[in-house]
């Protein structure tokens, strides 16, 4: 059964000046008890994450709002197993698929087809199961011959297309989405939309980050709040769209 | 002990797909639409080989063709060693981008540059052929020893890779050190000499190197022989006790590398 459980979790990012990551300046600073390098060596840490707790079961729509810097992505990244928790425990259980960038892995100089390889093996299929696939990708993507030409031959739109085929042909139990799917051109759309939901429907788990709030109803039951790393709220989605309204209304006001 | 660490291995491993493709893909990458493909590294190889065995035979004194052997089998080996630690200290910081966006365990990035660097490896082997059978080397039922001695080279740099990539993402001067040392290395390591061409009292030069044995356990069965224990042993100890620090090393970064990167 997949489930996600975040205990306490706290994410912190150390960012280093250049000259803490100097092995010289970490020496000397040891060896003049800190004086010299003292200053310069020190590093900031950054709170991304402070305190959070969730738990998501199967069936659960999640939609992960804030505005910008929140901890919404950090926080998918730690449910990926990308970023680990400084403390607190992410356990999670099941199959994790993260599209936080579509097009990452894409190579312009490949052809179409290598790329829906390359992609799906990014995405974690194995080179049988893409193999499987690929027609399927290949028919739905509509690219017909372009598919045997390299990518940086394609319009924008085109790569957004393959990106998206490839994208929504994995099977996974938890599907972490950031910032939306783009699907390209406005006669896809009509298309993409169909096969975005059935793709969404068949995951056990679907965490979305947006800032649409449109998107985030129509395909999310359940909306958690972020602010400055801190949950602020977790509950049905309309009233964490509220709650996050007010948050940003008092922040104006 | 060095479970989650251990556990990041296998994973890899079982991504083999992705790092069997990707490997293929950067070497393709580098040398797509050229007419010669990875062949032009062997062309180079097989050039510098040809010169350095002209020139570096007349001043050891040697025939040439007991000397080309040795000196094609020893660059290729060292081109093969030295790319893996050059690029394995930076290994982490290369492919930050795909750390932080695919949900992998981190040895996958080591085990893609390895086998790139096999890809080169596999390719500069042709020239190594070529002069065996120029020199007329024979084979013997000791050649076939090249494979263990690869598989044992392999699981040495495997480490070094993971000690070197864990401490380069943190201390950004390891890949410039390395990258700076390596041909002092290249110096101190018989790769176009004997350790029999030194006067006796030098010899420790290459005895106290632990890249002689990774290069002779390969280059001892090419020629044709077999390599002594001590060189084994030197290997398989080097390998224990390696991969026991790059384990300690690697188990205290890897929660901490993506925020490195």
């Amino acid at each position: 059964m997949a489930t996600v459980e975040a205990r306490d979790v706290c994410v912190s990012y150390p960012v280093f000046t250049s000259s803490a990551r100097s092995i010289k300046n970490q020496l000397l600073a040891r060896t003049t008890g800190g004086r010299v390098a003292g200053k310069s060596a020190r590093y900031v840490e950054i709170q991304a994450l402070d305190n959070v707790n969730f738990k998501f079961g199967p069936g659960d729509r999640i939609a992960l709002i804030g505005h910008n810097g929140s901890g919404k992505s950090t926080l998918l990244r730690a449910m990926a197993g990308i970023y680990h928790p400084a403390s607190g425990t992410m356990d999670v259980k099941g199959r994790v698929a993260a599209l936080f960038d579509t097009a990452f892995g894409m190579d312009q100089d490949s052809t179409g087809y290598e790329n829906i390889l390359l992609r799906g093996l990014y995405l974690g299929l194995t080179r049988t199961e893409i193999e499987q696939q690929a027609d399927e990708i290949a028919e739905f993507s509509e690219l017909g011959e372009f598919l045997d030409m390299p990518i940086r031959t394609y319009s924008a739109g085109m790569v957004a297309r393959l990106a998206f085929a490839v994208s929504t042909a994995v099977n996974a139990d938890i599907l972490l989405v950031d910032e939306g799917i783009g699907a390209g051109d406005a006669a896809f759309i009509a298309k993409a939309n169909k096969r975005l939901e059935s793709f969404i429907e068949r995951a056990p788990i679907v965490v979305l980050s947006s800032h649409d709030p449109d998107i985030l109803r129509k395909f999310c039951t359940r909306g958690l709040v972020l602010q400055r790393g801190r949950l602020m709220f977790d509950g049905p989605i309309d009233e964490a769209l509220e709650n996050y309204d007010e948050i940003v209304g008092a922040a104006v006001g | 002990m060095f479970k989650a660490e251990i556990v990041d291995l296998f994973e890899s491993l079982k991504r083999a797909d992705l790092w069997l493709f990707l490997g293929w893909h950067d070497v393709r990458q580098r040398y797509r639409r050229s007419f010669l493909g990875p062949f032009w590294i062997t062309l180079a190889s097989a050039f510098i080989i040809g010169f350095m065995s002209i020139v570096y035979s007349g001043l050891f004194r040697q025939d040439i063709a007991t000397f080309m052997p040795l000196a094609a089998t020893g660059l290729i080996i060292w081109g093969f060693i030295s790319s893996c630690l050059v690029d394995g200290s930076s290994v982490f910081i290369a492919s930050s981008a795909t750390i932080k966006q695919i949900p992998a365990p981190l040895p996958l990035h080591v085990f893609r540059l390895i086998w790139q660097q096999a890809i080169y490896l596999l390719h500069n082997a042709t020239v190594i052929v070529l002069v065996m059978i120029f020199a007329q080397v024979h084979l013997a039922w000791a050649t076939l020893l090249v494979f263990p001695a690869l598989v044992l080279v392999v699981a040495n740099l495997v480490w070094m890779v993971i000690l070197l990539g864990s401490l380069g993402a943190r201390y950004r001067d390891i890949p410039v050190i390395i990258q700076t040392f390596i041909s002092a290395l290249f110096l101190g390591t018989p790769v176009f000499w004997q350790i029999s061409f030194l006067p006796e009292d030098r010899r420790w030069v290459a005895y106290i190197n632990p890249f002689t044995y990774l290069l002779e356990v390969v280059r001892i069965p090419i020629l044709g022989t077999s390599p002594s224990i001590g060189i084994w042993g030197a290997c398989i100890g080097m390998a224990v006790v390696g991969w026991a620090v790059a384990l300690t090393v690697y188990a205290r970064s890897r929660s901490k590398l993506a925020y490195w990167i």
